[in-house]
């Protein structure tokens, strides 16, 4: 009894010592580990040491700021974070954040239900501007995102809320506004046979808009007759859900671009920056953290795409990233395309429309941005 | 400051050891001690601290008076509880009364302003605290405390600070003059310290994203989604409290103060009563030892000894939170000990069939608390028992498969079996080698949770 007793004392005070040694060296460790700016895992800036002031420490964001540096800043935080999420694999998951993985390793985005106020309140803001300008013909194409198409390849316990249902609602009590561009039919019949969704990320692959662009061909009265090949651009493509959700790879994305048999001719003019450009590509961005930009190079509040055509056609679009790799289809069959992203567009709406002469409206997004989108809406009222 | 968070275990708590073993003596470690305490709080509580700070003075003080005016002792004792329980009540009640009262009374035109004051973390510790302070000085116990730092040490020692467990001055008067500081108990509370860790970032923030998202779905779930929702907090409450508790109790022992045990496997009851005699035991020992003795307990008729056990229960109820909810589980409690005192007990159950019935009423009762309202609550245990969206669904398989190994680890883990293995293990050279890996590893492994993910919320804004 007594040699276990000193036994226990030397053990505790071993551990005693070991929790000190260990404490210290990761408590140094993590303060002398150089701080990164970005990361190119997780694609977004990361936490830096919060400033410390009166008014920081009294309103809580210092020390709120802390916690979140020394996360951010946590060494090697990204293997921490595969080793976090091998551990929660095996423990039983199939989904991370908003992520569900699939057995072939494709991720997907969940889909979220809106509430049917949300949906009415899209829907009564389409209206009011649909009747302010009743005579320019509407085109709404909200596209599926992959969890509806691909449904059959989820894990059987996954949750996700019914996107076609979704669907089906919208493209009814948006038929009265103009003509609808249902993509789900073709998705289905070629979801087998093409991938129409990236692996890692939630865009759909330009293959998918070429689909989508077959369907709004004869739809939107398109005449051009410019014959595509398809080319890989990227090979290495590692896309945003692998990020979010933190999933270890299973296999990288390719990305293409379709190269038309005749060149059209255009410029691009990217209204905020006052920059110009004479091609939709921003190939600059393959070797960047988000290969996709090489659509447009991005997301941004008013694009402008005037072309040598002289056919009196003026195409305006409403529209979400997945609308970056279809828009160049269009090009040949307009004059001009001006493009709008209302999530970073604050400029009066009327104002442009009315001053330009459109003859098109087009409502390019996926059905996943659209539900979740608090945007369209207010830029669609003209409340500024 | 909580302890689950980076903050605290990679910068606070190394300097804070650091200090506290460098500095010399225990006037000037308790000094230390009651610095890094105040820092510990006010980072949580940037304001609020002044509000501490007033606490511990006017306590302080009414000791003083009460030693000093023997005479006075009942009329300053009277004084102090007043004020305690005046910033209690107006921190923490004041905008569930006004917004009770407005609804009872609203359609007769009396409106009360209803105030939105954030309530100050760890007010109801700190402040069952020193009114502990307060009533045992009076009744003779101890000797008044002279020194305002050891009072202050005392209200605020970073440990037990912001949730418990609720040490009565009795219990630590000595050690706040007089412990012993060393190794062994250090590497001791450091054992602690980690198991509490596990408890709350291995297995409480785990299982609780599944009983949030759960109980959000109120409305829409199946039976055996009910149940889940309402097993996952059952885990995630005892997970989290004990946690906090055990870690709370391995700090203390790292610098030197012994604090009493506050859960003992409160699962493996086999009634209520006796699940109360293992929950959070010193929130119960605080309620027996200040309010339900001093209304006479059982020593008086039935009626009075019912009426005793419910007012406890309704005051209970009222600690952990200022909303309905929390009365209703409090009057739950009183009627069901009640009904445990008069007729259960005394029918000498099989112990399965105690364990069985006392863990349904366990889980219902969590069910209860665990709503954001009342509407909620019930939503839930009525789909519980059959009025659901039917019986098994899609949500039920998603949970049962991706938190069925969750489930199962904290099962495991409420039981005494991991404790016994350890009492073992540490019989051995061998044991206690493994047992050395097992404590590192559940360290590396909670240090690797927080460090990459944002799910750490803390779940006592409202005690």
């Amino acid at each position: 009894m007594r040699r276990l007793k000193k036994a226990l004392r030397k053990f505790y005070i071993v551990f005693g010592l070991l929790f000190a040694v260990l404490l210290f060296g990761l408590a140094i460790s993590t303060l002398l580990f150089p701080d990164q700016e970005y990361s190119s895992e997780e694609k977004r800036a990361l936490a830096q040491f919060p400033s410390f002031n009166l008014s920081s420490v009294i309103d809580g964001s210092f020390m709120d700021g802390m916690e979140d540096w020394q996360a951010d800043q946590f060494p090697f935080r990204n293997k921490l974070m595969q080793a976090k999420s091998k551990l929660s694999l095996a423990l039983g998951a199939i989904r991370s954040q908003n992520v569900y993985r699939c057995s072939d390793g494709a991720l997907m985005e969940h889909f979220k239900m809106p509430d049917d106020n949300t949906i009415n309140h899209l829907a009564g803001s389409l209206s009011a501007f649909s009747d302010r300008y009743p005579d320019i013909p509407k085109y709404f194409c909200i596209v599926p995102t992959a969890i509806s198409v691909l449904e059959d390849k989820l894990p059987t316990a996954a949750l996700t809320d019914d996107q076609n249902l979704y669907l089906d609602h919208l493209n009814e009590t948006l038929s009265s506004l103009g003509t609808i561009v249902d993509v789900r039919d073709t998705f289905s019949q070629h979801k087998n046979d093409q991938q129409l969704y990236y692996f890692t990320d939630h865009h759909w692959t330009t293959d998918a808009a070429y689909l989508a662009w077959k369907e709004l061909y004869p739809a939107m009265n398109l005449r051009s007759a410019v014959n595509y090949t398809p080319g890989v651009v990227c090979n290495n493509f590692a896309g945003s859900l692998l990020s979010s959700s933190g999933f270890p790879i299973k296999k990288y994305d390719s990305i293409s671009i379709y190269v038309p048999d005749v060149d059209p001719v255009y410029t691009v003019t990217y209204e905020n920056e006052q920059r110009m450009t004479a091609s939709v590509y921003a190939p600059e961005h393959l070797t960047d953290a988000d290969p996709y930009q090489i659509f447009f190079g991005g997301n941004f509040a008013k694009i402008t795409i005037k072309t040598i055509n002289d056919n009196d056609r003026k195409l305006f679009i409403f529209k979400d990233s997945y609308a970056n790799c279809l828009i160049p289809f269009l090009i040949p069959d307009f004059e001009e395309i001006t493009i709008i992203d209302p999530r970073y567009y604050y400029d009066d709406l009327d104002m442009e429309i009315l001053s330009s002469g459109y003859t098109e409206i087009l409502f390019l997004y996926n059905a996943s941005t659209l539900a979740a989108d608090t945007s369209l809406a207010p830029v669609l009222r003209n409340e500024q | 400051m909580i302890f689950s968070s980076l903050t605290f275990l990679l910068i606070f708590l190394p300097i804070t050891l650091l200090l506290y073993y460098l500095v010399p003596g225990i006037r000037l470690k308790n000094a230390a001690l009651l610095l890094c305490s105040l820092i510990f709080y006010a980072w949580g509580e940037p304001l609020y601290i002044l509000l501490m700070l007033y606490s511990i003075f006017m306590n302080y003080v009414c000791g003083l008076l009460m030693d000093k005016h023997k005479k006075m002792r009942r009329q300053v004792l009277i004084f102090g509880i007043i004020i305690n329980l005046f910033l209690l009540g107006f921190f923490k009640y004041a905008g569930f009364l006004s917004e009770s009262v407005s609804g009872l009374f609203g359609s007769f035109g009396v409106a009360v302003p209803a105030r939105n004051i954030a309530l100050p973390i760890g007010i109801s510790f700190y402040t069952f605290q020193a009114l502990s302070y307060l009533i045992d000085l009076y009744r003779g116990k101890f000797p008044v405390q002279k020194s305002f730092v050891r009072f202050a040490l005392y209200i605020t020692m970073f440990p037990q600070l912001i949730a418990g467990p609720i040490v009565r001055y009795e219990s630590i008067a000595k050690e706040l003059e007089k412990r012993t500081i060393s190794p062994a108990k250090f590497g001791q509370g450091a054992l602690l310290l980690i198991e509490g860790l596990a408890m709350k970032v291995l297995l409480a923030n785990q299982i609780g994203t599944m009983a949030d998202e759960l109980r959000a779905m109120s409305t829409s779930l199946s039976t055996v989604s009910a149940w889940l929702g309402a097993l996952a907090y059952f885990f995630q409450i005892y997970f989290d409290f004990a946690g906090y508790s055990t870690m709370a109790i391995g700090l203390g022992l790292m610098l030197g103060f012994t604090f009493t045990k506050n859960f003992d496997h409160p699962y493996m009851s086999t009634s209520v009563t006796e699940f109360w005699r293992r929950w959070h035991i010193s929130l119960g020992t605080w309620f027996r030892e200040y309010v339900y003795i001093p209304l006479g307990g059982n020593r008086v008729g039935t009626l009075k000894h019912i009426r005793n056990i419910l007012v406890v229960w309704i005051l209970t109820g009222l600690w952990h939170g200022a909303a309905w909810n929390f009365v209703l589980w409090g009057l739950y409690y009183g009627i069901l000990l009640l009904l445990e005192k008069f007729v259960l007990l005394r029918l000498r159950l099989p112990k399965v069939i105690g364990w069985i019935y006392t863990t349904i009423l366990v889980l219902v009762g969590w069910v209860i608390f665990s709503g954001e309202t009342l509407i909620q609550s019930m939503a839930i245990l009525s789909a519980m028992f059959g009025n659901g969206t039917g019986f098994f669904d899609k949500t039920a398989l998603y949970y049962l498969s991706t938190g069925g190994i969750i489930l199962f680890l904290c099962a495991i883990s409420s039981t005494p079996i991991l404790g016994k293995l350890r009492g073992k293990l540490l019989r051995t050279t061998a044991g206690r080698t493994l047992l050395t890996l097992v404590y590192v590893g559940l360290l590396a492994l909670a240090i690797m949770f927080l460090a990459v993910q944002n799910y750490n919320p803390f779940l006592y804004f409202r005690f």
